[in-house]
């Protein structure tokens, strides 16, 4: 454990060599700014993209007042989402006498108002602490509307992050599948995050043209029909760990086999990643165009990059993604990388991280829990540039390259959307560390 | 009667705490909750008003193993490590509703953390259940007064202190700008904004100035224990207006013993004295033109002045909201000639009256804004504010320049839709 004092704070890194399954990647500190996004607000933010629902999100105000802050924030963006929440703040009096009475009322208000195609119940912390019986209540209350309701539990304080509110969310959704015949050529896929219409993507698309047809998609744009329609379907692809639990429970429930991963960044990988599909179809594939095109690509773009040197964060704040295939995409491109933020390792991680070891390849890991530790850790390794969730990183003097634009691409496509990114260093990087020097320099003096 | 919230739930005391904390330079929130809340406020402040919370606010990451086993050991580490890294000159422990429904005691948190770290410390405990935003903003600003200010070594005859400004003011930036500048203009410093740009060192000396001018009513109950505990008196008015503003600045002059030069007013209303006849012709009568507004009484009380005592519109619809003194600002508008006055309306009585009155201007927060989707010429003038930033400090709606500001952008409006010459 290296352990270097950087602006006074105490920086506790890990080194990729140092690396096992029994290591974990420690916190940087108590304190933490900003902190992980909550699963409530992940899951919110999902839900409002199944057409015709309702969200009745129950929790502290502070959690309300965010989740509709976001929500019209959200809806001053490109593809707005539409904001279906209804609020049910939580008062002292309902920690005392609980909230059925409440809830129910809330209910058939909605259903008063325009009866939703389903209603999902969200839960925070606080409704969690409590402990109160949503299910229970959910289901006698099903009994007396026409719609289906569905309770998704996002509590924070149960993990550090948003994974296990998605998991959750995502498993909620068998509760409005329907058995039906299973058409052999529809597939269903989950789990593609920032992507409305994950059937445009590449891989939806590829599959398109091989004659499949794109049945059930989340999150995206999806609707009631299509969820319960989701058992039709002969495959289920799972674009990120957590949507393993839904495939599993379908497999389970209705025999549908599932292919999970998380997304490639080599041309091989991405090779090997549509050979698995291929196999799980039984169809061939022949993506030598598509590879050698990106490989050409790879080489255009290592002519300019050469010997430069990055601090690779990851793609978002929630962990997605083969982040150490995407080092083995970096060294591709004569980049070197001179550190990495990590929330966890995944296990689908591990295979890669290996052959790095293997190869030699070495560089300190710091936890990415806290942006204050993160800064200290990329301005203490001086790279050339820092490519990841840049958006906590306003002050550093070195160029950001964000990967927001990736998410939501997949195959070929993401990576080449990467490639432009990394040739296209954003300007205006020389402005934020003159302000700051100026006012290092001359924010304390003396004006009288 | 409807449970649920369409637009957004009433903001509790943790916001208004934290609003207010935020005003604090050198002060550091630490957060006893879960990550969510803070990861939720670091976009959504930033996006609302360019408002940076880094190093400035902290989560102690609470989670279920905490609640199990304990959470002090983790609080107190947490306070250690900000203590020691960065240094605050006040470290402000604030309940959340996970750690009030604990019934974590902050309290015994600060006395037994105390002494382990140099910064002092203070503990914020409604956590969400002492009320509204404006209650929390008041009992916040009560705290620090009566936790920080210390004796005064002598009275500044020409400072004053301005209490009641934070950032959950509409327009505060400018708004204290040019209270700032006015107040330049009897040659009178501000000393302490509670709270705003400050910093512990000032809030300590702030019983030093001869005057505390309280903006708005949340200020009302700090100014008054400043009185009665350090004999300090206190104004509690806001200048809107040019004859408004003039009054005011008398009102200020007369509690500091100087008298205000009529050369400079003069110049002052030269420059920036417009009153909407000025404007109106044949073909723009804006006189004509009704309006609504919603808002703190502060923000009702001083546009109705300025469109309708002072510009001569009718102002046929006024909504109050969260204020003590309903009765009294009632009684004002009435006066004024106002024909509808709601207080802390429902969204669905808020439509209904501006559906019944049908202004053709109205003013108001972005949400009241948006449940007025038949006005045609719609104003920011109200908290919250998400659809437009706020953080240049020059476009006050306070004092001569804030009533030449208003009149502009009004009048940019209502150009924008010449529909309404025909409503």
């Amino acid at each position: 454990m290296e352990r270097t004092t950087m602006d006074k704070l105490e920086i506790k890194a890990l080194c990729l060599s140092q690396l096992d399954r029994q290591t974990r990647i420690e916190k940087t500190a108590m304190a933490q700014y900003p902190g992980t996004a909550c699963g409530f607000r992940v899951v919110t933010n999902n839900l409002q993209s199944i057409k015709n629902s309702r969200t009745l999100l129950v929790g502290s105000d502070s959690c309300l007042f965010n989740a509709r802050l976001t929500m019209k924030l959200c809806s001053m963006m490109a593809n707005p989402l539409t904001d279906n929440l209804a609020l049910l703040p939580v008062t002292n009096g309902d920690l005392i006498f609980g909230m059925d009475k409440k809830i129910r009322s809330a209910v058939d208000e909605i259903s008063a108002q325009k009866e939703p195609a389903v209603l999902f119940v969200v839960t925070t912390c606080i409704i969690e602490m409590i402990g109160a019986e949503l299910d229970i209540l959910v289901d006698t209350i099903c009994q007396e509307v026409s719609f289906p309701i569905v309770v998704i539990h996002t509590e924070q304080f149960t993990c550090n992050g948003p994974e296990t509110g998605l998991e959750n969310m995502m498993k909620s959704l068998i509760q409005l599948m329907k058995p039906q015949p299973v058409n052999k050529k529809s597939i269903n896929l989950w789990g593609c995050i920032h992507n409305p219409f994950p059937g445009k993507s590449e891989i939806g698309q590829w599959l398109i043209g091989n004659g499949y047809q794109i049945n059930a998609t989340f999150p995206g744009q999806t609707s009631l029909a299509q969820l319960e329609n989701a058992p039709g379907a002969s495959l289920n692809l799972v674009m990120g760990s957590y949507g393993i639990p839904l495939a599993q429970a379908m497999e389970s429930l209705f025999g549908i086999p599932y292919l999970a991963f998380e997304m490639p960044c080599t041309p091989e990988a991405i090779g090997d990643l549509y050979q698995k599909i291929a196999n799980q179809l039984a169809i061939t594939v022949d993506l030598q165009e598509e590879s050698a095109c990106l490989k050409k690509k790879i080489a255009h773009t290592k002519k300019m990059l050469l010997g430069k040197t990055c601090v690779l964060g990851m793609f978002h704040g929630m962990q997605t993604g083969r982040i150490f295939n995407l080092v083995e995409l970096f060294a591709q491109l004569g980049i070197r990388v001179k550190g990495l933020l990590l929330r966890e390792v995944l296990d689908e991680d591990w295979d890669d991280l290996q052959r790095l070891q293997l190869q030699g390849i070495d560089f300190p890991i710091l936890q990415a829990d806290n942006s204050i530790q993160s800064e200290a850790f990329i301005n203490r390794l001086q790279p050339d540039f820092y490519c990841g969730d840049s958006a906590e990183f306003r002050d550093l003097e070195i160029p950001c390259v964000s990967l927001m634009p990736v998410l939501g691409r997949n195959g070929f496509e993401a990576v080449n959307t990467l490639l432009q990114l990394l040739l296209k260093i954003p300007e205006a990087q020389e402005i934020k560390g003159y302000r700051k020097k100026y006012l290092e320099k001359w924010g304390n003096y003396d004006l009288s | 009667m409807t449970c649920l919230k369409k637009g957004f739930p009433e903001a509790s005391d943790y916001f208004g705490t934290v609003w207010t904390l935020l005003g604090i330079n050198d002060g550091i929130i630490l957060e006893h909750g879960s990550t969510g809340t803070l990861s939720y406020h670091v976009m959504n402040f930033r996006r609302m008003d360019a408002i940076d919370l880094k190093k400035k606010y902290f989560s102690s990451g609470l989670n279920e193993a905490d609640l199990v086993f304990g959470q002090e050991d983790k609080l107190i580490e947490a306070i250690c490590e900000i203590d020691n890294d960065y240094e605050p000159k006040l470290i402000a422990l604030v309940a959340t509703g996970i750690s009030q429904t604990m019934g974590m005691d902050l309290d015994g948190i600060v006395k037994e953390g105390q002494g382990m770290i140099k910064s002092p410390m203070l503990a914020f405990t409604g956590g969400g259940f002492a009320g509204h935003y404006r209650n929390g903003i008041e009992m916040a600003l009560c705290q620090l007064v009566s936790s920080l200010v210390k004796e005064p070594v002598g009275r500044q005859k020409k400072q004053v202190n301005i209490i009641g400004m934070t950032m959950a003011d509409y327009n505060y930036r400018s708004d204290l700008s040019e209270i700032r500048r006015l107040l330049s203009l009897l040659d009178v410093r501000v000393h302490a904004v509670l709270c705003q740009d400050t910093d512990v060192n000032t809030i300590e000396t702030m019983a030093e100035s001869a005057l505390n001018l309280v903006v708005h009513d949340t200020g009302q109950k700090a100014a008054r224990y400043l009185q009665q505990h350090f004999d300090m008196p206190y104004l509690q008015s806001s200048p809107f207006g040019i004859q408004g503003t003039v009054q005011w600045l008398e009102m200020v002059g007369t509690q500091l013993g100087i008298t205000v030069n009529p050369g400079v007013i003069a110049r002052e209303i030269r420059q920036y004295g417009k009153i909407l006849s000025d404007f109106c012709t044949m073909l723009t009568p804006y006189q004509n033109l009704h309006v609504g507004i919603s808002g703190s009484s502060v923000y009702v009380l001083g546009l109705t002045r300025i469109l309708k005592k002072e510009g001569g519109m009718p102002v046929d619809l006024a909504v109050v909201k969260y204020d003590p003194d309903f009765s009294e600002t009632e009684g004002l508008l009435k006066a004024w000639g106002v024909r509808t006055i709601l207080q802390d309306p429902s969204e669905d009585c808020l439509s209904k009256a501006i559906n019944a009155h049908r202004p053709q201007i109205f003013f108001g927060d972005s949400n009241d804004l948006e449940i007025a989707e038949q006005v045609h010429v719609k104003i920011h003038s109200d908290f919250p504010c998400y659809d437009q930033f706020q953080f240049y400090d020059q476009t006050p709606f306070m004092g001569f320049r804030g009533n030449a500001c208003l009149l502009q952008t009004l009048l940019n409006a209502v150009s924008r839709h010449p529909e309404v010459w025909g409503l």
